[in-house]
């Protein structure tokens, strides 16, 4: 049989970007990799020097390390999202791209389950928690859910991936090289028989249910990390479904910026269209909505009441330290994706183009000019003077907000012309938002505890991360998309049986009727 | 007998100032007492920081306190300098006793040895010859360093670094410390609950490559943990915890084992 007539030619290109990688490829896997040694250089200092190499001290016990934990988690939530909501309310649209989400889950579980093991002081101790656990500590909890997510959520990526891996170990049966042998093994003899396909069925619709309650626990209990602690921000009873809808709406946010760029750089155009992108913007903004009334419903409780000690932490987020970064993910996180979303469908703004005063380019300037001047007069150090900077700086920023919106106002006709580019930009400052979000919500807290700071050394007050949590942190994300780009490379990133099976469902059975002939 | 009576005597003069120590330490500093008696005030507030005899720990030793004015002196201590982390004392201490302080501190700086002229050179440590010795002492492990020059000679007001020896080749410096007349400079580290503790001295501390002495110490088992209070805390999970949490993530895991099972039913379709 000709090996071409196996595939439609659409299916030739998915089939193109697994085998062919040209240099621009092989540049952004060394980019990856050398960040990734960076970051295992960089915790071989830290495994020398003990937990002093870092910038975390007494108050500020968890940092930088702990914001990519619950980072990664969150964004790992989007393969039970999409594959598994999706596929069972039967949205066929999901079919292309629900590989790329569970991929996501898979690759981000790996790194964030690594992450606590990083912030330990003494990693060679881990086996403790397997040998004496106790059974009242949120941690073990954590444990047990996130090494069963990160099984089912790999079983779960598996399963729909066999029909494919067999249809590449026949694609490749000619030449036998590694990767015949590798989807030889992974395809466990799979040649579409109705028995075969009963079996996978079942089994992916039981773990399809399944692994949606896993999920949603995983990041409970990561909230209850937090939530079971005397802490003010942390005493909360919302924190479960808080963090479950911030993981939700960041995962979400994550594939979409997945797809575009597999839709540039696999060439997967006939695979993801404008209507999958639409869909997915969808999916966020009602996610984002949802995430922002968590957002309001918090503050507003804490804020209402002002309590001595969470006084001080709202403070230091609404209008102090921490204030550029807080607004920063609410209103550039959250509001500006949501009108990002919304406003490009909006019929009205081709009129913008007809003022004047509203055309991008001398705008864009104006604000990044005033930006610049900002951040100079913000690290300049207006706390360390103190002295009536306070109203300059706060000034300053209303005017820069002022052309940042009028930016977005300005360039609101062309987002409308390049949707899918305003959907990625949007979707692109939600996942930012995500992790600065972490950290606003892991830092401020441990620098106002209950009892308040006396008399420490100054800087034991304060938590600037070293670079080796950096280069750490820099090296995980990098692993985490390297890891992301390798499966790419391993297995089709578009499901090829699924969306074979959109149009004509007979199309796999013929092929396997076709296969039963040849035997 | 005289010599008895003599004993006597000292040991109730003792007792009384003890005595008058300690109450003026407990005292609310507005209380007009007796007047403060700046040794117990300094070793009570002090010393922690800046040493027994000023001869300066986290904060500075009081060798350059000639510079400074009494008022200097009296405000840096009411003050504190927080951007060096010496806190302020003026809520906790009367003015009369910073004052005394202050003529305190005088006398300590003129006891203290005045810095030697002629620093050791780092050629002086060729010949030097350092010994580390590690000992229990209730919770605390005693690093003694004694320090002899090539004639033997204890070598006095010497800095020695000490650090401690982490996991995988690294190192947590722990300070440097002065030797005594003896040439021994001691150090005190909480022995906690680890096994054993290798600690290192080594002198002098600024050279590129300094003598070094090593030393480990076994270290009894760590203390029990005392048991927590009841009420949230038990020290034993509630068994229908453990059942449900176990028939939950069992029935979840069993589910995986269906699933596997599956696999295997693909598997052997022939």
């Amino acid at each position: 049989m000709e090996t071409p007539s196996r595939f439609q030619p659409q299916e030739r290109t998915i089939l193109r970007s697994l085998l062919h990688s040209g240099l621009p490829f092989y540049l952004w896997v060394a980019g990856l990799g050398g960040l990734f040694l960076w970051g295992i250089r960089a915790y071989t200092v830290q495994l020398q020097e003990g937990l002093a190499a870092t910038g975390m001290r007494d108050y500020v016990s968890w940092g930088l390390y702990i914001t990519n934990f619950v980072f990664f988690i969150g964004i790992s939530h989007v393969g039970a999202l999409m594959s598994a909501i999706l596929r069972i309310s039967g949205a066929a649209w999901r079919k292309p791209v629900t590989r790329m989400a569970e991929a996501i889950t898979f690759s981000s579980l790996f790194f964030g389950a690594l992450m606590p093991i990083v912030d330990l002081g003494r990693p060679d101790r881990i086996w403790h928690l397997l040998v004496y656990p106790r059974i009242q500590s949120p941690i073990v909890w954590d444990f047990v859910c996130i090494f069963t997510y990160l099984i089912g959520s790999t079983i779960f990526l598996y399963l729909p991936m066999i029909p494919d891996v067999a249809l590449l170990r026949d694609d490749l049966s000619q030449a036998k090289g590694w990767r015949y042998r590798l989807y030889s093994i992974l395809a466990l003899g799979w040649r579409g028989m109705p028995d075969q396909h009963r079996s996978l069925e079942r089994a992916m619709s039981v773990m399809a249910v399944l692994i949606i309650p896993i999920a949603v626990s995983v990041h409970t209990v990561v909230s209850w990390i937090f939530g079971m602690t005397l802490r003010p921000g942390w005493n909360s009873t919302i924190f479960g479904p808080y963090f479950v809808m911030g993981a939700l709406v960041s995962g979400a946010a994550s594939v979409v910026v997945a797809m575009a760029a597999f839709r540039r750089f696999y060439h997967l155009e006939e695979y993801i269209t404008l209507k999958h992108f639409r869909n997915m913007a969808l999916l966020v903004l009602a996610l984002d909505l949802i995430y922002i009334y968590f957002n309001i419903a918090e503050y507003l409780t804490v804020g209402y009441k002002m309590e001595e000690a969470e006084r001080g932490l709202l403070y230091t987020l609404l209008g102090g330290e921490y204030a550029l970064a807080f607004w920063l993910v609410q209103i550039g996180g959250l509001l500006l994706p949501a009108l990002l979303f919304i406003l490009p469908e909006v019929g009205a703004v081709e009129r913008i183009r007809r003022v004047p005063l509203l055309r991008p380019w001398p705008l864009a300037a104006a604000a990044s000019i005033s930006l610049a001047a900002m951040v100079l007069l913000v690290t300049q150090g207006p706390t360390q003077t103190g002295v009536d900077f306070g109203s300059l700086g706060s000034s300053l920023s209303w005017a820069v907000a002022l052309l940042l919106a009028l930016l977005v106002i300005s360039t609101l006709p062309a987002l409308r012309a390049h949707r899918i580019l305003a959907y990625v930009l949007g979707a692109g400052l939600i996942v930012i938002q995500a992790w600065l979000k972490r950290y606003l919500i892991i830092v401020p807290t441990l620098l106002s505890p209950y009892l308040p700071i006396q008399d420490p050394r100054i800087e034991w007050t304060t938590y600037i991360p070293t670079w080796v949590e950096w280069s750490i942190t820099l090296g995980a994300m990098a692993g985490f998309v390297l890891l992301y780009t390798l499966f790419s490379k391993l297995f089709p990133i578009v499901s090829i049986w699924e969306t074979r099976e959109e149009e004509p469902r007979p199309a796999v059975t013929h092929y396997s009727r076709e296969r039963e002939a040849e035997a | 007998m005289s010599r008895l009576l003599m004993f006597l005597l000292l040991v109730g003069l003792m007792a009384t100032t003890t005595l008058a120590s300690a109450s003026s330490g407990q005292d609310q500093p507005d209380f007009q007492g007796p007047p403060p008696d700046p040794a117990s005030l300094y070793a009570e507030n002090c010393a922690s920081c800046h040493g027994e005899r000023g001869e300066g720990r986290v904060g500075p030793a009081f060798v350059l306190l000639d510079d400074h004015s009494d008022d200097e002196i009296y405000h840096t201590i009411a003050e504190g300098r927080p951007e060096r982390g010496m806190p302020a004392w003026e809520a906790r201490l009367t003015p009369e006793e910073i004052s005394a302080l202050v003529g305190y501190l005088r006398t300590l700086a003129a006891q203290a040895q005045p810095p030697a002229e002629e620093e050791p050179a780092p050629a002086h440590a060729a010949g030097a010859d350092l010994r580390l010795v590690l000992t229990l002492q209730e919770d605390q492990v005693v690093a003694h360093a004694s320090l002899r020059d090539e004639q033997g000679q204890p070598m006095a007001g010497e800095k020695v670094a000490f650090a401690l020896r982490t996991t995988l080749g690294g190192k947590l410096n722990l300070g440097t410390f002065v030797t005594d007349e003896e040439g021994v400079a001691t150090l005190r580290y909480p022995a906690g609950e680890v096994p054993s503790l290798t600690l290192e001295a080594s002198y002098p501390p600024e050279a590129g490559d300094p003598i070094r002495a090593v030393a480990s110490i076994d270290l009894p088992a760590g203390q029990e943990i005392p048991p927590v209070a009841t009420g949230l805390f038990s020290p034993n999970p509630p068994p229908i915890a453990i059942l449900l949490l176990g028939l939950v993530v069992g029935g979840v895991w069993i589910t995986y084992v269906w699933v596997a099972f599956q696999l295997l039913r693909i598997l052997r379709v022939r």
